[in-house]
């Protein structure tokens, strides 16, 4: 299985602005440095409370905010600076790459060790720069710089989101057939009116709704149906990435397994790839294959669906499991009951974010903060402690 | 043992006059309440479980109206009594904690304000008093530095805090009934585990009886004593808790354990229910659930079931629910 999208040290702070100049007095620090990765045909679940910054990481994503700092690879190509102004994508494609390849150069003394030193996205950027470009950052920017549109395209059609709300998230003075064959339009997927309709057809009855209603406006529809036809909008694309946001959320129980049944349908018929985010640690462990546990913008656990279960390692982790409650009264569960609330994103906590209420917190915790370990093949902590 | 309940809903039927027809929300439901115990109501959105509550305390909006039924709280028919008689039990028998604290709370008092207006309109003391009994309630509910947190507006507390003061205001004349109506949605699952822990002690404390509304059906099996579940404005199936979770008997009951994600069992399929809640205007003829039952039998559509005793304080609304003991050999969690 190979990594259709990377994502390394990602930051998104959002400035805080007061006073008659709108100066910035402080900075609310959604995301901060989280790197992972997702691998193609799989289920990544993004699991946490309000404010732990998994919405933002799926705008991010999406690039429907810019990051602030840190590398998105999506589909072997460095995506991040697709949408900076470019000046900026400049100056990032300047520090990210040409400065590194020039340091490994005096280090390694050849063009062709620096190449074969590096891998991935790096190694063919390292080529281009080195043959093509002929080590000109002038020539490298616009060699990569070039096409921009239609890299840009090509970004959107391939990475898709379902949102969480089916009410707000449909235009209420569009028909069905604009909402889903907007895109295949746009993206010339299909020519001319017959053709889209029935590709607008096709992926309406794919998602369990008739063709027929493609003339009706979202007010017409249920709750449950609507968040269908999100899905179809999505899904008309024929997207590498689907990224759902609290997408089954909002509705109730009897139709949330409804929708739950049919993404995963539609992934095993359309070889799609998820990040599902929600704060419903159920939900998540019933689609995921790989679970991403956050806390205060940070990464705290990470590992494949069985091993989190199994061995939840990080004290959070365990007292998010022990908090939810089990629909079965045979069970009395021992429950960590957290204190406090979340702090907040603007003061994070010192060292570890999460000690200021963790029921092992210790000394180091308020001074240190722990890092990533590896505690099984696969398994990733952000514990002092973890085994 | 012959326990008496504190509060008796029987045949309770609210109805709302709308432009468009007549909405049976609340069609004939009955349940008790005793004391020291929790009443969970369960169902999905347009069942009928929030207006149960607000018909209780007649507090529906002007097109609503209780057409048939009685609510009886101590042997008393709170349906039939004036509405200044009314006022003196709202808040002080009966106190309700709704969904939303922020919208449930008036942005423009502080939080000691609010308490002290229910202290102060139920028991006969002075401000000083009151206020005394408001930083005592706080402190009860587990908000720290409480002395400061009085004089504090709903917006300067977070989710779980406004909360925490919305159980405080409930709590202040001692209640005989709390009536918790999803009183947990809003929240994280963190601070849930601590309201939902916090509610167990005071009614330990209080013996007071809860009505726990949720959708949640996790939140039912951990706290609730007797389930009453609701489709479509009527009680399918009543049972005491491990009952109805361990045997349950309606279709739809069964449908819905086995329709939710559970981190308890393994599962590779969820159970589908098809088609959606309908229309309140349009219910279908016969049982509600027919046309979504998997198995409906002709008799269904034309007939509406009554409740029928199944075991002992077990009742379901459905003919065939011999069928569902059928269907319960089938492998958990690998529905195809």
């Amino acid at each position: 299985m190979s990594a259709i999208l990377k994502v390394e040290n990602l930051v998104k702070y959002f400035p805080i602005r007061a006073g008659v100049f709108k100066r910035v007095v402080a900075w609310i620090k959604a995301v901060d440095g989280v790197s992972f990765e997702i691998n193609e045909g799989e289920t990544v679940g993004l699991v946490g409370e309000s404010g732990c910054g998994k919405t933002t990481i799926g705008m991010v994503l999406l690039r429907l905010y810019e990051p602030t700092s840190g590398r998105i690879i999506f589909d072997n190509e460095d995506t991040t600076y697709f949408f900076m102004p470019a000046l900026r994508a400049r100056s990032y494609i300047k520090r990210t790459y040409v400065d590194k390849f020039n340091a490994l150069l005096k280090e390694l003394g050849s063009k062709d060790a620096v190449v074969n030193a590096l891998e991935g996205v790096d190694r063919r950027y390292a080529e281009m720069f080195f043959s093509e470009a002929k080590s000109s950052t002038g020539k490298f920017c616009s060699l990569l710089l070039s096409n921009m549109d239609e890299k840009r395209k090509q970004f959107r059609k391939n990475v898709q989101i379902v949102f969480q709300d089916p009410y707000s998230s449909l235009n209420p003075r569009l028909r069905i057939k604009s909402i889903v064959g907007e895109g295949p339009a746009v993206h010339k997927m299909v020519k001319g009116e017959k053709e889209l309709i029935n590709k607008v057809r096709s992926v309406l009855e794919d998602v369990g709704i008739s063709g027929d209603y493609m003339y009706r406006f979202p007010h017409e529809f249920s709750g449950g149906q609507r968040q269908r036809i999100g899905i179809a909008r999505a899904l008309a694309l024929s997207p590498k990435l689907v990224i759902a946001d609290e997408a089954v959320s909002a509705l109730d129980v009897s139709i949330r397994s409804q929708i739950i049944n049919l993404m995963k349908d539609l992934q095993h018929e359309h070889k799609l790839t998820y990040l599902f985010i929600s704060h419903d640690l159920s939900v998540i462990k019933y689609v995921s294959d790989r679970i991403i546990v956050m806390y205060l913008g940070k990464i705290v656990e990470t590992a494949a669906k069985k091993d989190l279960f199994d061995n939840p390692s990080h004290p959070y982790t365990r007292a998010l499991m022990s908090a939810i409650p089990i629909p079965n009264p045979n069970i009395k569960k021992e429950r960590i009951i957290l204190k406090g609330d979340v702090p907040s994103p603007v003061n994070p906590p010192s060292g570890c974010r999460f000690h200021t209420r963790c029921y092992m917190a210790q000394e180091i915790c308020s001074k240190e903060e722990p890092q990533m370990r590896e505690i099984s093949p696969g398994h990733w902590v952000a514990c002092h402690f973890a085994k | 043992m012959e326990k008496k309940p504190v509060l008796s809903v029987k045949n309770l039927k609210t109805y709302f006059y709308t432009e468009d027809g007549i909405v049976k929300a609340v069609d004939g439901v009955d349940f008790d309440v005793y004391q020291g115990e929790t009443l969970g109501i369960v169902g999905e959105s347009g069942c009928g479980k929030s207006v149960t509550a607000l018909s209780i305390l007649r507090i529906l909006d002007e097109k609503g109206r209780i057409v048939e039924g009685q609510v009886l709280l101590d042997g008393v028919d709170l349906t039939k009594i004036e509405e200044q008689d009314m006022r003196k039990i709202r808040g002080k028998d009966i106190a309700i904690i709704f969904q939303e604290p922020m919208v449930a709370l008036n942005p423009v008092f502080t939080i000691g304000d609010q308490i002290m207006e229910a202290i102060m309109l139920h028991q006969k003391v002075d401000e000083k008093t009151a206020r005394n009994m408001a930083v005592d309630l706080l402190r009860k509910v587990g908000i720290p530095e409480p002395e400061k947190r009085i004089d504090q507006y709903p917006h300067e507390l977070s989710g779980g805090m406004r909360q925490r003061a919305m159980i405080a205001m409930a709590l202040s004349c001692k209640p005989k009934v709390l009536i918790a109506d999803e009183p947990t949605t809003a929240l994280d699952v963190t601070i849930q585990a601590q309201i939902m822990e916090l509610m167990k002690e005071l009614q330990k404390e209080y013996g007071m009886a809860i009505m726990l509304i949720t959708h949640d059906l996790g939140l039912i099996a951990e706290n609730a004593d007797r389930v009453v579940v609701m489709y479509a404005g009527k009680v399918v199936e009543y049972a005491d808790v491990k009952t109805l979770f361990n045997d349950p008997k309606h279709p739809y009951t069964w449908g819905l354990l086995h329709a939710i994600p559970r981190l308890d069992i393994e599962q590779t399929r969820l159970y589908n229910i098809p088609g959606v809640v309908p229309d309140p205007l349009h219910f279908p003829p016969g049982c509600k659930f027919n046309p979504r039952c998997e198995f409906k039998e002709e008799r269904c559509t034309r007939e509406e079931p009554q409740l029928i005793e199944v075991g002992e304080n077990h009742t379901v609304r459905c003919f065939f629910w011999q069928k569902v003991d059928e269907a319960k050999k089938r492998k958990v969690g690998e529905f195809v």
